[in-house]
């Protein structure tokens, strides 16, 4: 019964965030689950039962689909009808179709590294208190010149030549006035359908190297879910991404892109979905740790597990009772994962076992080989126990 | 509740209710809900786009706390310097309004 509540209220939240993108989407779900255990939570003082609480919570919070119209309304720019009506005033460019692959340059997402005492209360008290440990060691200044030297994850696409090769291959280009990356796009003989990067638009460079970028989780999202025709994805560092005819490399030898990086929001969602409907208590707070070793700190250390092949996979873990996911790519076949700090860490083949695991708090995980391909396909496959064993400690 | 009356003076009503220290969205609903004797039904599709185009607007910063009961963390909302300056602004011209409605409609110690 439990897991059916469960799930009305993922699907719930699903519906309610559909149209947000990446850390945002991220955020607003979070505080929309803490709305609706906090809505159970009082119904429940008044002496509602479990199913009947969460019922009501769900109504309380009303139609999903209206909240995330208004929620994109208040993040993603004008609505489209309205833009459509001013795009007639638009001049398109189109240029012959060219069946070749262009690159898109890729960026870091920009840093402040600026110490916010505020971001402390998001951590875990013992993540908390590690970083508070470095703090007292290095010292602020030393702190923040370490976070800014940092290799930090190409996220960013440079949405000029985005636009520039879907030209190449074709396909007409508009930006909706008033707007830098809202895009309409029309393939030969298709019609004008938009593809939203707004949301993500982030300006790096000065003054005349002054450049927008968008991100590239965003692309993915918008192209899985508002974009109609071919969408595929291949490689896994500097990926081949074809939209129509157009077949893009995203990143560059000089700035290079991890498929990770279009991809974890969405398998973030798939590997949610499908531990809501095979466990038999609330998933609840489930962080994507992106880049572990990106983000991490200079003392970063690897376990490497061999998987069957090249590819890109998904580890969910637990530790002490709490949950976690990161998306790999696996060179080679070997996965490199952060050390777990504990001991008996076991590979699991099921959700209902790591479930199991956490009730108890023993370290375990399960890992998933996520199947690309045509991007709206996603799959992910459990892999069994002894498909994924240990090479180095 | 008016759902129109409720519109009309939505932001003014969030402003005010984090007037007095920080909040997150279901002690919004039951205080707006307690200090108006119900009168203003508060639902949580009309409050968080609310709060997040405050948010944009820079009249309010937030962050995520965890509470005593365990859980999914909530988000907590407080008001900006500038959120204080557009409260200030905006009671001014209700008070305006509703004075100048009172003078047309008559009550309120008028007649």
């Amino acid at each position: 019964m439990k897991s059916q509540n469960g799930k009305g209220r993922e699907v719930y939240l699903r519906r309610a965030v559909r149209g947000l993108w990446g850390e945002r989407r991220r955020a607003v779900e979070l505080e929309l689950r803490g709305a609706v255990e906090d809505k159970v939570y009082r119904y429940a003082l008044l002496g509602m039962g479990e199913q009947e609480a969460e019922a009501a919570a769900l109504r309380d919070l009303g139609d999903p689909g209206a909240l995330a119209r208004e929620l994109g309304m208040v993040h993603s720019g004008p609505p489209l009808a309205w833009g459509a009506a001013l795009l007639g005033l638009f001049t398109v460019l189109s240029l012959q179709a060219a069946a070749q692959v262009g690159s898109v340059r890729a960026a870091p997402y920009p840093r402040a590294c600026t110490y916010d005492e505020a971001y402390l209360s998001r951590l875990t008290p013992e993540a908390r208190a590690a970083f508070q440990r470095t703090l007292l060691r290095l010292g602020r200044v030393n702190l923040e010149a370490q976070c800014r030297n940092q290799p930090r994850p190409n996220s960013l696409l440079r949405l000029s030549d985005l636009k520039a090769n879907l030209r190449a291959a074709g396909i007409e280009v508009r930006t909706l006035p008033g707007t830098d990356a809202f895009l309409q796009l029309r393939l030969p003989q298709g019609e004008w359908q938009s593809l939203n990067l707004n949301d993500s638009l982030k300006w790096l460079g000065e003054g005349k190297e002054r450049e927008p970028y968008v991100s590239a989780g965003v692309l993915t999202g918008a192209l899985r879910y508002s974009f109609k025709g071919e969408v595929a994805l291949s490689g896994l560092e500097n990926p081949v991404l074809q939209i129509g005819p157009a077949r893009l490399q995203l990143g560059t030898a000089a700035t290079p892109l991890h498929v990770a990086e279009l991809l974890s929001d969405e398998v973030y969602w798939l590997v949610r979905e499908r531990l809501t409907t095979r466990w038999a208590g609330p998933v609840g707070d489930l962080p994507l740790i992106t880049n572990p070793q990106l983000d991490g700190a200079a003392d970063y250390q690897a376990l490497q597990y061999r998987v069957p092949q090249d590819g890109l996979y998904a580890v969910v873990g637990t530790v002490d009772g709490r949950l976690g996911l990161t998306v790999f790519g696996a060179p080679g076949g070997v996965l490199s994962l952060p050390t777990c700090p504990c001991a008996d860490l076991r590979v699991v083949s099921t959700e209902r076992d790591l479930e199991a695991r956490r009730r108890y708090r023993q370290p375990g995980m399960l890992v998933y080989r996520v199947t690309t391909g045509d991007l709206r396909a996603l799959t992910l496959t459990p892999l069994p126990p002894r498909e994924v064993t240990l090479v180095t400690r | 509740m008016d759902s129109q009356q409720l519109k009309g003076h939505l932001d003014l009503l969030l402003l005010a209710a984090l007037e007095e220290g920080p909040r997150y969205g279901g002690q919004i609903i039951a205080d707006v809900q307690s200090a108006t004797d119900g009168y203003f039904n508060l639902r949580e599709g009309t409050l968080y786009p609310a709060l997040h185009r405050l948010e944009k607007a820079g009249f309010l910063s937030s962050e995520f706390q965890g509470l005593p009961r365990g859980g999914s963390p909530v988000k907590v909302y407080a008001l900006t310097p500038s959120g204080r300056q557009e409260l200030r602004q905006q009671r001014e011209r209700y008070e305006r309004f509703s004075q100048a409605v009172r003078g047309v409609i008559g009550g309120g110690g008028t007649g």
